[in-house]
């Protein structure tokens, strides 16, 4: 029986001291902005000390009373320190978490708590955005001990990390392990000599007895209160949803921009009127947030890893540092699982029996078929004819998690042809029926409750790219048919003008060949399915049909959001052909062992043509959205690549 | 008074409803459409329904569905649409209202469409895809030309909702029978009375029932709920398996059953 804990060395002043604490095991540095500690160092100490260290360590700053001089002095320090997270001592802003969102400030946030007794154990419950509290001794940095099986009561009131600090020394480190249970410990005056610098002998002997302890730790975290047993069932941290805000886009109408709207028949709007208010509240519910947290990380397996791909970016030829975010492992295989779990529980609460979807490569529809056996709904999924012929693996999926597959005949027969038929069931269905639609496109509200499901996806980008490398990406590629994986990995990032985001289309035989689904680069805008988007189309407003080696980007428009970031220019466009992604694959197969989907493939192709200025340069973190994984696509594969030797 | 509220009130006098007949444009060929166009307006029709054939029609049923692929393969454009109604211009004693879905208008040009609508001498448009948040985009510029673009209403539509719709709707209004798609059904909702009666109520303009409506006596029933009543996949069934003087035929009994 064990569990991981983190070491923090507090108190840092001297890179020699970092050093010491680097090579003993410490998890992470802490140095001191407090005004009136002994401790306290300058901006350009603690700056000198972050270069010292490997990037991997982190290094936190311990900031005193951020009330009086407000959190904008803080954040400017962490940012020009390369700090990867802030500690708050003393009192703290009402506003801190909302004003951190409004200021764009990226790193999380630790809050220290001064305990003495039982009493003094505030309401942990309110610290919503918090990542770790800090549970100190009474007066801080005094070496003062606080009694610390409170930090286990405190877990029932607390999602975030638990740190215990307060008068803990090599002697003592054991028993306060077991005892408060913590996610880590915190020490700085219990490993200092009597000069106040950090001494050898007693710093390693601290990190050993701490792990020595941990060792004995339980592998569950237990939680105190019986009421929340069932939360001890979660072994991973649930991930906090919808935090931030919506964002001005879109407006009440439905507009990003220019783009989206509602261009469906009138028996649609009160059912999309009913949909967009359900969404609102559930949004809003602790319930509904809580239930489907708790499925994403127990059942979906959120959150997923993001990946070092050293050897694609050593096969690329590369300098950047090219990660791969791995939605190809989340449960059934891709990203949308994320929409569907979310979209599931809505029609739940919304009282809705019958869910039916439409799918292109078959995610979507196994994905839909999934939840609704999950969550006990009848599941019908329309489905091209050609598609159900290209992916028949994922057909047979669906049929056996008990749904019912309709082949649609029309059209090029195909996702659009899909979701056609899919409508025209919702229009006759309409009031036991919910419709629950795949990608961020669509009327609204559907591309906003898409990318509200989807953005945890660079949520999660956005926090591993600060543990592994201390900031934000300074790229990230995602394929974009409809566009659901690509907005997802996107959204977090929009306001991050340092971040560029490249969406990648189907080029099919070539952009110039007509035969291609890329939608953004060469289509003009118009409306399909609900909404105003760019959109593949002739001189007369006929819709053309689009083509992709994947069914899942074989789709001539493309989501309203994505349509107003590819117009307002925040948004770069790129595309590879039928070959290159088919290239890709192997490429991705061969030197990391990942078997990626043919959509996914296509943004493997497009790292070759990032901008040379990213691709070259070592400092660049580039990150591709692997949004799926390429079983389905084995039978294309076949027959394209001969098995697999080309 | 526009043509198409003339026409309404020209039934009116007579004390029936008045029909409205669709006919797929292009299907299978322009000239088919205008000899059927010519044939419908001797056999009684009030107002004639021009279809715009469009490649995703989502509102509509298999009928319509085969109807619009066949008259995009044979290449039908609105363009080519509103050359034919210059040529009818004056031939037609039953206005001639466009009906389709918003894209090809939205590629035409709003402004450049009514423009063109009005040149050809087209009374109005019927956009099943544009509901009443997005109308103003073409309602605008037709007001200008002095044609009228028709809203339609459904069952599912609440009453506050009905009003607003019923007094942004120009020339009439037209009231899905139906939750579902374009097409014969042997049978009507029983709620269509009292859906048609509260329209009624509330609305300034005529109200018109269709989608469903396939026999004479269905028209007939519904004639007696409404202002006036819309046949079209049975007028499109009937052209392709009997030519236009069968959708001709079809259309007279209708007609005869209104009164």
């Amino acid at each position: 029986m064990s569990r991981p804990l983190r070491i923090k060395l507090c108190g840092i002043r001297t890179v020699e001291d970092a050093r010491l604490c680097a090579a003993a095991g410490a998890d992470e540095l802490g140095v001191v902005f407090a005004p009136r500690s002994k401790r306290r160092v300058s901006i350009a100490e603690a700056r000198a000390i972050r270069e010292s260290l490997p990037p991997a360590l982190g290094v936190i700053g311990v900031f005193q009373d951020a009330v009086f001089d407000g959190p904008e002095g803080i954040f400017a320090t962490a940012r020009e320190v390369g700090l990867s997270a802030v500690q708050l001592h003393g009192a703290i802003p009402p506003d801190l978490f909302s004003s951190a969102l409004g200021a764009g400030f990226p790193l999380p946030i630790y809050i220290a708590l001064q305990l003495t007794d039982r009493a003094s154990l505030p309401d942990l419950s309110s610290l919503r955005g918090c990542a770790r509290v800090l549970l100190d001794g009474p007066r801080g940095g005094s070496g003062e001990s606080f009694p610390w099986a409170l930090a286990r009561e405190a877990r029932a009131h607390f999602r975030g990390a638990i740190f215990v600090a307060g008068g803990l020394n090599p002697d003592n480190v054991a028993a306060a392990v077991l005892d408060a249970q913590p996610d880590g410990v915190d020490v700085a005056s219990g490993i200092e000599n009597a000069s106040g610098r950090k001494d050898p002998a007693l710093v390693r002997a601290f990190v050993h007895a701490a792990k020595a302890a941990a060792q004995d730790l339980p592998r569950e975290i237990s939680r105190a209160s019986a009421h929340d047993q069932e939360s001890a069932m979660s072994t991973r941290e649930l991930p906090e949803l919808f935090t931030s805000d919506p964002g001005p886009l879109p407006d009440a109408r439905g507009r990003f921009g220019a783009f989206g709207g509602r261009f469906v028949p009138e028996t649609l709007i009160p059912a999309l009127d009913e949909l967009e208010s359900a969404f609102r509240e559930a949004r809003a519910d602790p319930a509904y947030r809580e239930a489907l947290a708790r499925l994403l990380c127990d059942y979906a397996g959120r959150p997923t890893p993001l990946f070092r791909a050293n050897r694609l970016q050593t096969a690329l030829g590369a300098a950047a540092r090219i990660y791969l975010k791995r939605e190809d492992l989340l449960h059934t295989g891709a990203h949308k699982l994320n929409n569907t779990l979310g979209q599931g529980l809505l029609a739940k609460r919304m009282g809705k029996q019958r869910f039916i979807a439409e799918t292109g490569a078959g995610q979507h529809g196994v994905a839909s078929a999934t939840v609704a056996a999950l969550l006990g709904l009848d599941c019908v999924v329309y489905m091209g004819a050609e598609d159900v012929r290209r992916q028949a693996p994922n057909v047979a999926r669906m049929k056996l998690l008990g749904a019912e597959v309709r082949p649609v005949e029309a059209g090029a027969r195909t996702l659009k042809d899909a979701m056609n038929e899919a409508l025209r069931d919702w229009v006759t269905n309409v009031r036991g029926t919910y419709y629950c639609i795949g990608s961020a496109a669509g009327p609204h509200p559907y591309p906003l409750l898409v990318r509200e499901l989807q953005k945890i996806i660079g949520e999660e980008i956005a926090q591993q790219s600060l543990a592994h490398e201390g900031r934000l990406p300074d790229a990230v590629l995602a394929c974009v048919g409809g566009g659901s994986n690509a907005i997802g990995a996107f959204h977090r990032f929009i306001a991050e003008s340092s971040v560029q985001l490249f969406g990648v289309e189907a080029a099919g035989h070539g952009l110039g060949s007509g035969k291609h689904g890329a939608s953004m680069a060469r289509g003009k805008p118009g409306i399909l399915h609900g909404s105003l988007s760019y959109l593949l189309q002739d001189d007369d407003g006929q819709v053309a049909e689009a083509h992709s080696i994947s069914a899942g980007l074989d789709y001539p428009g493309v989501g309203p959001e994505l349509s107003h970031l590819c117009a307002t220019g925040r948004l770069q466009t790129l595309s590879a052909t039928d070959d290159e992604a088919l290239a890709a694959v192997t490429l991705l197969a061969r030197h990391e062992g990942i078997l990626c989907a043919l959509e996914s493939a296509h943004a493997i192709a497009a790292l070759r043509k990032l901008p040379r200025a990213l691709l070259d340069d070592p400092r660049s973190v580039v990150v591709v959205n692997l949004s799926g994984r390429g079983d389905k696509d084995l039978g294309t594969l076949i027959s394209a690549l001969g098995g697999g030797a080309p | 008074m526009s043509a198409l509220a003339t026409a309404f009130a020209d039934a009116r006098a007579q004390k029936r409803a008045a029909l409205v007949c669709y006919a797929m444009g292009g299907d299978p060929s322009i000239a088919a459409t205008e000899e059927l166009l010519l044939a419908l307006d001797a056999a009684g029709a009030d107002v004639l329904e021009l279809g715009v054939p469009f490649s995703d029609p989502i509102a509509d049923g298999p009928v319509l569905q085969a109807a619009a692929l066949r008259a995009l393969s044979g290449g039908t454009t609105l363009h080519a649409l509103l050359a034919m109604a210059t040529r009818l211009k004056g031939k037609l004693r039953a206005p001639l209202v466009l009906m389709g879905y918003a894209n090809p208008f939205f590629r035409f040009g709003v402004e450049a469409f009514a423009t063109a609508a009005a040149a050809a001498g087209i009374a109005g448009a019927i956009v099943p895809d544009l509901p009443l948040e997005e109308a103003d985009w073409l309602r605008t510029p037709l007001d200008a030309q002095g044609l009228d673009l028709v809203l339609l209403c459904a069952p599912t539509t609440g009453r506050a909702r009905m009003e607003a719709i019923a007094n942004a709707s120009r020339g009439f209004l037209y009231a899905v029978s139906l939750t579902g798609v374009t097409g014969a059904r042997t049978e009507l909702p029983p709620d269509v009375t009292d859906y048609l009666a509260s329209l009624r109520a509330c609305s300034p303009v005529p109200v018109a029932v269709g989608f469903g409506i396939a026999r004479p006596e269905q028209a007939a029933a519904m004639g007696k709920l409404a202002d006036g009543v819309v046949v079209g996949s049975a007028l499109v069934n009937a052209h392709r398996e009997q030519g236009a003087q069968g959708a001709a035929a079809l259309c007279a009994a209708i007609r005869a059953a209104l009164g």
